[in-house]
Formats: C-alpha cells, structure tokens, sequence
C-alpha cells in the first residue's frame, strides 16, 4: 500500500512536467467590449509564429508574433471579428481562434463619464464647503 | 508562471546583486532610523512629529506604487490616451484629502486610526463594515505589491516569480518590524528621490530614443482605438479612476496615520504639494507602453508592459534604472501599507475586539507579532499569481468607492447617520461589484461611489442626525482606553 502512495505521489509530481502533445490557442476574453483579448497557447515545441487575417480569409496576413513566447496580448482593436492561426517551426497551422469586439455604445460610455462627473463635483462640494466651514471655526 | 519564454533582460546574477544590496540597504536604514521608538505612539505614528518636507515625500512616494510605474503603462496600452490621463487624476484623491487631513488633527488630536473614527462617528456596527472593507482592501492592495516585485522581477532578470516576490515582501517586513513608522517614512524620503530622478531620466531618455511619429503611425497601424478619445471603454475608465483614488485615499489607514503622524498644521499643505508633484508621474510612466507596436515588442501579460519596455528601448543601464526605480516604489508603499494595515489589526481588531484591556506594553509587543504575521499572510497569498494587477486592484475599487461619501460627510456634516453610512457602504460594495462583472473592471468604483452618494443623501435628508464633534475626544478612542459608543 505505501508503494502505491510513493508511486502516486511520484506521479503526481511528474505530472505538471509532462510536455503537451497537441498545440492548443486560446483567447481570453472571447468576446471583448474594450477592444483588448489576449491569446495564449500550449504546445509541443518552442518557436511559433502567431498569424492574423486582416480580411477573415488568411490571404492577408498580419504576422503579430515570432518567437518562443506563450501569449499575446492583444489592444486597442476597433470593432470587428479577428482570427488568428499559430504555426509550429515547420510553418505547419497548428491551431485557430477567434476573437470578437464589440464596443460598449458610446451613450453608456457618456452616461457612466456624466454619472461619475456629478459625484466627482458633489465630492468636491462637500469638502471644499467643509474646508470653509471649518477655517471660520478656526478664525 | 512562465508566459514569456524570453524573458531577463539583466543577467540574473546581477539582479541578485542589486536585489542584495538594496534589500541591506533598507533593512538597515530603517533599522537606524527606528532606533528612537520608545513607546507605542513612537512606533505607530513616529511621535507625531513629521514635518512638511518628510511628510510631503512619504506622501508622494507612498502613492507612487505598482499603480504607477506598473499598473499605469498596463492601462496605457489597454486604455490608450484616456488610459495614462485617467491615472494620473489619482493626484485628485491626495488634493482633496488635504482639507480632510486637517480637519482629521483638529478633531481628533490623539487618534490612532481611521477605523477609531469611524466607531465614534457612526458606532459598532458601522465601524466593522468598515473594517471588512478597508481590511480586505489592504490586503488587495499589498498582494498586488507583492505580485509586483515578483513580475517585476521576473520580466528584468528571468528569476523565479515566487523567488522574487519573496524578497522584496520579506525585505520590507523586516525593516517595518525594525523601525516602525518612522523607518517607512525615513525610506520613503530616499525612495521618493530615487523615483523622481529615475522617472525623469527615463522619460528624457526614451524621448531621445524614439521619436512621435513612429510610434503614432504604428499605434494608429495596428492598435488603433488606443489614440481614440470616443473609445468607449476608456470614457467609462476616466472618472473610475479618479474616484477609485479618492477611496482608496479617504479610508485608508495609511493616509490617516500620516494625518496622526504630521506635526499641526502640516498634513493640508504636504497632500496639496504632493498630489501636484505625483500628477505627471502616470502620465510619464505610461508614456512607453505606447511605444509597444513601433518597437515590435511582445508583450505576453498586460502588466509586465513598463519593464519590458523601458528595458528595450534603454538596453541594459536602462533596465537597471527601472528595476532600482520601481523597486523604490514597491518598497515605499509595501512599507507603508503594511504598517498602516498593522496599526489598524492593533488598534481595531486586537485592542478593540479581542483584547480591550491590553496595556501599552503589551501592545507594543504584539504591534510586532502583527506585522510579521500580516507580512506572511501576504506572501502567502502572493505565491499564486492568481491575477494581473490592473484587475486585481479594480476590483477593490467596488468596496474603497463606497466609503467616500460616509467619510467626507462624516467629518464635514453633523447630519449623517450611522444607518445611513451602514448601508451606503455595503450596497455601493454589492452593486459596484454587480458592475463590475456585467460591465467591466473600468467602471466598480464609479457606480459604488454613486450608489453611496445616493444613499447618504437620501438617508441624511429623511433622517438627519445631530452629532456631537465632542464625542470624536481622546478619552473614547480605542487606545485612549475607550471601547465604543
């Protein structure tokens, strides 16, 4: 019985240093309302090239990234769907995604700057009219 | 967390040099400087003696923090334009605490800190919703320093993340055990200059390195929506941070137990001049994250942006100045916070709640058994890189935004009640955490700083209070000996 635990417990040490066997790309968020996503991938090897289609088709490249990294982060994209597709040393795809942007409609965006402006400016009320009160208790 | 293959910029022999060096540096420095603590008072509030030049540095350099010079170039290339402005309105949450920090000395002489305030102001049960959330903020608030030093670290010299995070939280455990308050706000002064002659030279060089054109014809390439100022999210960001700030600074313990700690007539003046000295720092340091897509740089975790950049585009001497620069600035709110957060476990959970009787040298005793253990409750949350920065401490937003209306009004208006105050800061915590999963981490601290205005406002006009400023007296503080209301 104690072999058997030594043995799982060996086992579940060399677990996490068990190289990936399949490439793997993930995008996190999926979908994104600021325009930021970033792509992270798990795999066999180490150097990769990280490819997006300008056009959806992958006939007009992007090349975001060559190297031996393991993500991306991606920002400041406008609106729209992008795919992105990772090659292995051999220039081989490996493995896909996709990520959304949808911003948030400038009326929320103007909406949360108006509610934030007006607490700001009661803020700056209370104390400034506080600070006042509080010299002419001093004087 | 190994996101960047190619990391370690220095070699890591040389970061351990440097790593060595200034954590005895510190250490010594601020064991030196505590050496006059006598008595409790001495090690909690460095005898309330601080003068304007002091207390204007442990200002600026305390809010100088992995917000700064980490966090802020992480927006900038998140947020773009709207991201680095929206920083640097932070300095707001000092300016406005100016008037705040002198009303703090004038009624409460002798206090401890910012949760006796809220006890004699508002009662119990106020006074521990508080307490959850200014506890749960500083321990936010120090993971993130700690997660800092760690990434920091790890992006410049390729050592370990835990290995890295450990030495600069222990480093600062070790010498706030030593000296107290006074050695944090000694080490502060010193850490300021670095910061300030290290940000400069950075910002000269990279200007000299790198010119506007490029790196707007490349933003505008391939990230387009940073140089927009209609990007929705970034609109949404710009008051968030700003009364994020005001929060964070109006309840937090570290900006009342300076207020305790300055010699009268000190505090308005070193928050007004420190607030307007902090104010271009987020706009410099987040400068360089825009250079990202005119120098071709992968950035693999949003919040290792600044290093990677800076020590790019500055080669080796470069990444020595930022690792000596954000390392300052890591230690000084490390520091800081970790004493402040300490007075507070002291004063309001041991002496106030589990040990009313304690004496002054008992106290004493236990004032350091605090900051050890607080200093190992950090490292361990800290081990797991559980998120990025930016993210974590938004998320504190939602809780430290509630708490800027019952503060204000608190010391302003006799005519706040304790229900009222109770209940604008747990609904602006539930309902800024409710935004910040269904809209996003840019808006928390704006919608609970909204939600708590209403609520006092309300509260105050349907039942008004009339509170004595008498009863915020010595004699009734928790270390005056005093248990509650």
């Amino acid at each position: 019985m104690a072999s058997v635990r030594v043995s799982m417990l060996v086992l579940m040490c060399l677990l996490p240093l068990t190289a990936p066997t399949d490439w793997a790309l993930d995008v996190s968020p999926a979908s994104s309302s600021d325009g930021v996503f970033r792509l992270h991938w798990e795999g066999p090897g180490n150097t990769v090239s990280l490819e997006e289609s300008t056009q959806g088709d992958f006939e007009h490249l992007l090349t975001v990234y060559a190297g031996d990294d393991r993500a991306v982060l991606i920002s400041g994209k406008a609106d729209g769907v992008y795919r992105y597709r990772l090659l292995d040393e051999g220039r081989n795809v490996v493995a896909n995604a996709t990520a959304t942007v949808v911003h948030h409609p400038l009326a929320r965006a103007w909406a949360f700057f108006s509610i934030g402006l007006l607490v700001f400016l009661a803020t700056v009320w209370v104390v400034a009219r506080g600070a006042r009160g509080d010299d002419e208790v001093k004087s | 967390m190994d996101v960047n293959a190619a990391s370690g910029v220095l070699d890591a022999e040389l970061g351990w040099v440097i790593l060595v060096a200034f954590g005895v540096f510190w250490v010594v420095l601020g064991a030196w400087l505590g050496r006059r603590n006598q008595d409790l008072e001495g090690y909690m509030l460095a005898g309330r003696k601080v003068g304007m030049a002091l207390g204007t540095a442990t200002a600026m350099a305390t809010w100088v923090t992995s917000n700064t010079t980490m966090a802020a170039p992480q927006l900038a290339l998140q947020m773009g334009i709207w991201g680095m402005v929206g920083y640097s309105l932070g300095a707001v949450g000092l300016i406005l605490f100016a008037p705040l920090a002198r009303r703090i000395r004038v009624l409460m002489p002798n206090g401890f800190t910012s949760g006796d305030f809220v006890r004699l102001r508002y009662g119990k049960v106020a006074w521990r919703v508080f307490l959850a959330i200014s506890l749960f903020y500083a321990f936010g608030w120090l993971i993130s320093m700690g997660m800092a030093g760690g990434v920091l670290i790890h992006a410049l010299t390729g050592i370990d993340y835990r290995i890295g995070m450990s030495v600069i939280v222990w480093m600062c455990v070790a010498y706030t055990l030593l000296g107290g308050l006074r050695a944090v706000i000694g080490t502060d002064f010193i850490q300021t200059l670095i910061i300030l002659v290290g940000v400069v030279t950075l910002a000269w060089l990279a200007m000299d390195r790198i010119g506007f054109d490029d790196m707007h014809a490349a933003v505008l390439e391939q990230r387009p929506e940073l140089l927009n100022l209609l990007m929705p999210a970034a609109i949404m960001f710009l008051f968030n941070n700003l009364l994020f700030g005001v929060g964070e600074i109006f309840h937090s313990n570290v900006w009342w137990s300076r207020a305790f700690a300055f010699r009268e007539g000190v505090g308005f003046k070193a928050y007004a001049v420190a607030g307007l000295f902090w104010a271009p720092i987020p706009i410099v340091a987040g400068f360089v994250a825009l250079a990202v897509p005119a120098l071709g740089i992968n950035v693999p975790a949003a919040d290792m942006v600044g290093p990677l950049v800076a020590a790019h585009l500055l080669g080796e001497s470069g990444a020595i100045l930022v690792f000596i620069v954000v390392f300052a600035a890591l230690a000084s709110s490390l520091d800081s916070l970790l004493a402040a957060t300490s007075d507070l476990i002291l004063t309001d959970l041991y002496k106030g709640h589990l040990k009313p009787d304690a004496d002054p040298a008992s106290l004493a005793k236990a004032a350091r058994w605090v900051v050890l253990g607080l200093g190992l409750f950090t490292w361990l949350l800290c081990l797991p890189r559980l998120t990025t920065l930016a993210e974590l401490l938004y998320f504190t937003g939602a809780f430290v935004a509630s708490t800027i209306w019952p503060i204000a009004t608190g010391l302003f208006w006799r005519r706040t009640n304790p229900g009222g105050a109770t209940a604008a800061m747990v609904l602006g915590t539930g309902l800024g955490l409710a935004s910040y999963f269904l809209v996003g981490f840019y808006v928390a601290a704006l919608v609970s700083a909204a939600v708590s205005m209403s609520v006092v406002l309300l509260s105050t006009w349907l039942r008004p209070a009339d509170f004595d400023w008498s009863a915020l007296d010595p004699a009734t503080t928790v270390m005056g000996g005093g248990t509650g209301r």
